[in-house]
């Protein structure tokens, strides 16, 4: 599992590497034939530089356009600031020599189920999470079941003409279409987390729609969880050809327990004429994790772009799903729900660019603090002269639970075009004690009437999700509400 | 460092409080504001709230005043006992303690009101026209007291201007000050600050009508504290001026305090405008509303960033926020960017934001009642602002329903 090669703070990789009851990434060496500089590479080390870079790519055997591409984004990485906006006191917490950017995959291998906090243990178990999938994904386990499932799919999707590998797969069997996208949506200049994951990157998920084809079932990361799906620094690409349907579904609603501390992953979405794409998310990373991600998809003629973005987990999440609609009749949804709690910062959002006439947008926002969480809705609308008729609804609700918690709105508009319209609301509320009383007078208990209030604040949310992940959203909404009365 | 081509700043400063014969301590609040001005860079442009305006323009290269400063009328007359109006350097020397008291202290350096920055300390240590309004205790000022400063056009290719109002309004003292500003012409930079203090249940009513010559660089920053109980209105009229950058915010400190901003701009040829407000909670059962209503036609440009603050332990808040933008023509541009930060639960917030063009229907339904297109549209602009105008009181609607119509007939 790549994800635990990539970096982790020193300790654990330090204190627990000699422990040999775990196979993380065994086949790692097979697959990509790097024991030649095995050696030299044997203890990993902190900070990033072009060696280290050079040696990523060397192990990958990957084409020098790669190669260079990375080293270009790593010199952008040096060059760019942090961003001067968003929570700059948690930004600034990050030490980003202190995190190993590349660690031989066996160095992270000591951790035990023992190891994982009682409190991840807890969630699985009410989640009803199966035993074999929850040390996979309290990082103790490389195995998991639903390898027989993803195969059998897999023939499925092959007939269809769909590929569906994972982005260094895909980089090997079809370096043709990945050379010809990658990077396109977002380059490395983007930003500085752009950079530093384009010069990085390893692991996400590639995917190719051939033109007309409906995928019909939603290709999910879980499937092939065992293989790169969550990378720290993971790099997706999804390409629906003219006319074709796909949706597929990141994370997972169980709480993803690592002992790193930086994710930053970068997603690019690119739907051709008459095309759909639907992503969604569920991040629910563990509350250590700094999850800046950068995310983008560009829409062509008719096409559609979906974000179904769901943020529960980490310290810190910066996350705008962005579509750019490129020509007309191009539309945009995007959904989010964040859940800040104790300790937690999620400032996500959206982020829609009208470049065409004709075009649509709607941005439905909803969130939740609790606990002395701080939730922040930052989003931004930009309409280019000459977009005529567009049409953008952006819509944010925010819930606070307890006094202790904070809700900010910051959303940008920018409007080049006078022949257009344009609708922001935003409300920040309590639970209302109205709808307690009203939910106890029919003999709920306070818990349960909040509950119920909480959930019915985000169904708009929910009811988009597949079934099981809605049932498994739901629950963990449960767990995260438990004693907010009083 | 951005201020190599300010020649001798401190010798300006010293000129300017030696003129008026200014008390040392005054001097002093203008070094320190100096220094303030100097030591700071440019707004950093990462940062939204000057986004969308280059802060350049607005850092003059003289600090030195033109000879011909701006008269201020109006302000002569008798008045009621209990109400002065008086020049501020004038009220340096008569009225010390209360200006010390006050001056600075809203809008100027960062050490002496906290969220001012450079342009706010630039005025603070330059300012050379003023004036103080003081109600006292639980006085009733019946007619409002209107400073209308018509500004000379200047002389020189660059002049630099900073005007400053102090209004203080005593405990259930009720008042209402229109502050209208007209002229200058190309080469003017001017920077405006006016603080308010609306101590407990005092009933406050600020206009702002800015009416300068579409060439003027101008840049107004005002900031109110409303105490327990009173009552603060501000609104606004911005119809003038090349480039605006204008800041309107309330310090909602005690507990029952109500804010209300209303006011609506509009722009023609390239104007170009950024308003920013705040209303900032800091009481719990504070109130606030705002309403702020744009119209653009040719290629003006209009930024608005608005901040409702609600800060932790302050229950039974509402604070309400609404921003419309009306663009007449292809080649305008508007921004929107209104913001909550709220850390109290037991509050109710709203904000809301739209934009777009005149509505075909209504139009077309005009037309078919045999109304021509021009006249059409004058009557759906004056009915975009009327919801604004019908918030005030009669008087005051009336009043700016004239620079309203001023402009409709121009469309």
């Amino acid at each position: 599992m790549l994800e635990n090669a990539m970096t982790l703070p020193s300790a654990p990789a330090a204190t627990k590497s000699e422990k040999p009851d775990l196979r993380v990434g065994d086949d790692y060496a097979t697959r990509y034939g790097f024991h030649d500089v095995e050696e030299y590479f044997h203890k990993g080390r902190k900070g990033l530089s072009h060696e280290v870079v050079e040696m990523v790519s060397r192990m990958k055997k990957e084409p020098d356009w790669m190669r260079e591409l990375r080293h270009q984004a790593l010199d952008i990485y040096h060059s760019k600031p942090m961003p001067g906006w968003g929570d700059q006191e948690l930004l600034r917490s990050i030490d980003f020599d202190d995190i190993y950017y590349y660690v031989k995959p066996m160095a992270e291998q000591g951790k035990t189920w023992e190891e994982v906090p009682d409190k991840i243990k807890r969630t699985f178990e009410r989640l009803g999470i199966p035993e074999a999938e929850r040390k996979f994904l309290a990082g103790v386990s490389a195995q998991y079941e639903s390898e027989v499932v993803y195969h059998s799919m897999h023939e499925d999707l092959q007939k269809k003409g769909v590929i569906f590998l994972d982005m260094d797969s895909g980089l090997r069997e079809h370096p043709e279409i990945v050379q010809r996208y990658f990077a396109t949506v977002i380059p490395p200049a983007d930003n500085k987390f752009a950079a530093l994951n384009s010069a990085i990157w390893s692991g996400g998920s590639f995917i190719y729609v051939p033109p007309g084809v409906d995928v019909g079932i939603p290709l999910q990361a879980y499937f092939r969880i065992n293989t790169e799906n969550m990378g720290q620094f993971e790099r997706t690409l999804i390409v629906a050809d003219k006319g074709s349907r796909v949706h597929y579904i990141e994370g997972c609603t169980a709480p993803v327990y690592t002992t790193k501390s930086l994710h930053s992953a970068v997603v690019e979405l690119i739907a051709f004429e008459g095309a759909y794409i639907r992503y969604t998310t569920i991040q629910n990373w563990a509350n250590n994790i700094f999850n800046l991600v950068t995310k983008r998809a560009v829409a062509h003629r008719n096409a559609t772009v979906e974000w179904v973005d769901g943020n529960i987990g980490s310290k810190l999440t910066m996350k705008f799903p962005c579509v750019y609609l490129m020509d007309e009749g191009a539309k945009a949804e995007i959904l989010s729900v964040a859940f800040a709690g104790n300790g937690q910062h999620q400032d996500a959002g959206a982020k829609v660019i009208h470049a065409a006439p004709n075009t649509s947008s709607r941005i439905t926002s909803k969130s939740i603090s609790k606990a002395g969480g701080r939730a922040s809705y930052r989003g931004m609308v930009k309409v280019y002269p000459k977009a005529k008729h567009c049409k953008v609804s952006v819509e944010c609700d925010a819930l606070l639970i307890d006094k202790d918690s904070r809700s900010d709105t910051y959303p940008t508009m920018e409007i080049g075009e006078d022949d257009v319209q344009i609708e922001h609301e935003a409300r920040v509320s309590k639970v209302s004690e109205e709808q307690v009383f009203y939910l106890m007078s029919r003999g709920l208990t306070e818990d349960e009437a909040r509950l119920l209030i909480v959930n019915g604040f985000i169904e708009p949310f929910t009811k988009e999700l597949p079934m099981e992940y809605a049932v498994e959203l739901n629950r963990l909404i449960e767990l995260e509400m438990e004693g907010s009365v009083g | 460092m951005p201020h190599a081509a300010l020649a001798d700043p401190r010798a300006a400063v010293q000129a300017i409080a030696r003129r008026s014969s200014e008390p040392a301590w005054s001097l002093e609040v203008r070094e320190r504001a100096l220094q303030a001005y100097l030591d700071s860079s440019l707004p950093d442009r990462v940062q939204h709230l000057w986004r969308y305006t280059d802060p350049a323009p607005f850092a003059p290269a003289d600090l030195s005043p033109p000879s011909a400063a701006a008269e201020n009328q109006g302000t002569a007359g008798e008045r009621e006992p209990g109400v002065r109006v008086l020049g501020l350097a004038e009220a340096l020397r008569s009225e010390p303690d209360l200006v010390r008291a006050h001056l600075g202290k809203l809008v100027g350096d960062h050490a002496s009101s906290e969220g001012s920055g450079k342009f706010e300390a630039l005025n603070l240590a330059a300012w050379t026209a003023g004036t103080l309004v003081h109600v006292a205790r639980n006085v009733r000022v019946e007619k409002p007291i209107h400073l209308l400063q018509a500004f000379p056009r200047p002389q020189a290719p660059e002049a630099f201007l900073a005007t400053r109002i102090l209004l203080v309004v005593e405990e259930g003292a009720e008042v209402t000050l229109i502050d209208e500003c007209e002229g200058g012409g190309p080469g003017l930079k001017l920077s405006s600050a006016v603080e308010v203090f609306a101590a407990g249940a005092a009933r406050v009513r600020y206009v702002a009508v800015q009416r300068l010559d579409k060439s003027v660089v101008y840049h107004v920053a005002q900031r109110a504290n409303v105490a327990r109980d009173a009552h603060l209105l501000t609104a606004i009229a911005s119809l003038g001026g090349g480039v605006t950058k204008s800041d309107f915010g309330s310090y909602l400190t005690g507990p029952g305090s109500n804010v209300e901003l209303v006011g609506f701009l509009f722009g023609e040829g390239r104007q170009h405008f950024d308003h920013h407000t705040l209303h900032d909670h800091r009481a719990g059962k504070s109130w606030s509303n705002l309403d702020f209503r744009v119209v653009l036609k040719d290629r003006s440009r209009s930024t608005y960033t608005g901040l409702i603050r609600i800060e932790p332990g302050c229950p039974d808040s509402e604070a309400y926020q609404e921003n419309r933008n009306l663009l007449l023509n292809e080649g305008t541009r508007a921004e929107s960017i209104p913001e909550l930060e709220i850390l109290t639960d037991e509050v109710k917030c709203t904000h809301g934001a739209t934009m777009g063009t005149l509505d075909a229907q209504h139009l077309f339904y005009l037309m078919s009642r045999g109304i021509d297109r021009a006249e059409a549209v004058r009557l759906i602009v004056s009915g975009f602002v009327e919801p604004t105008l019908a918030r005030l009181d009669p008087d005051l609607r009336e009043r700016l329903r004239a620079h309203v119509e001023e402009r409709v007939r121009g469309l």
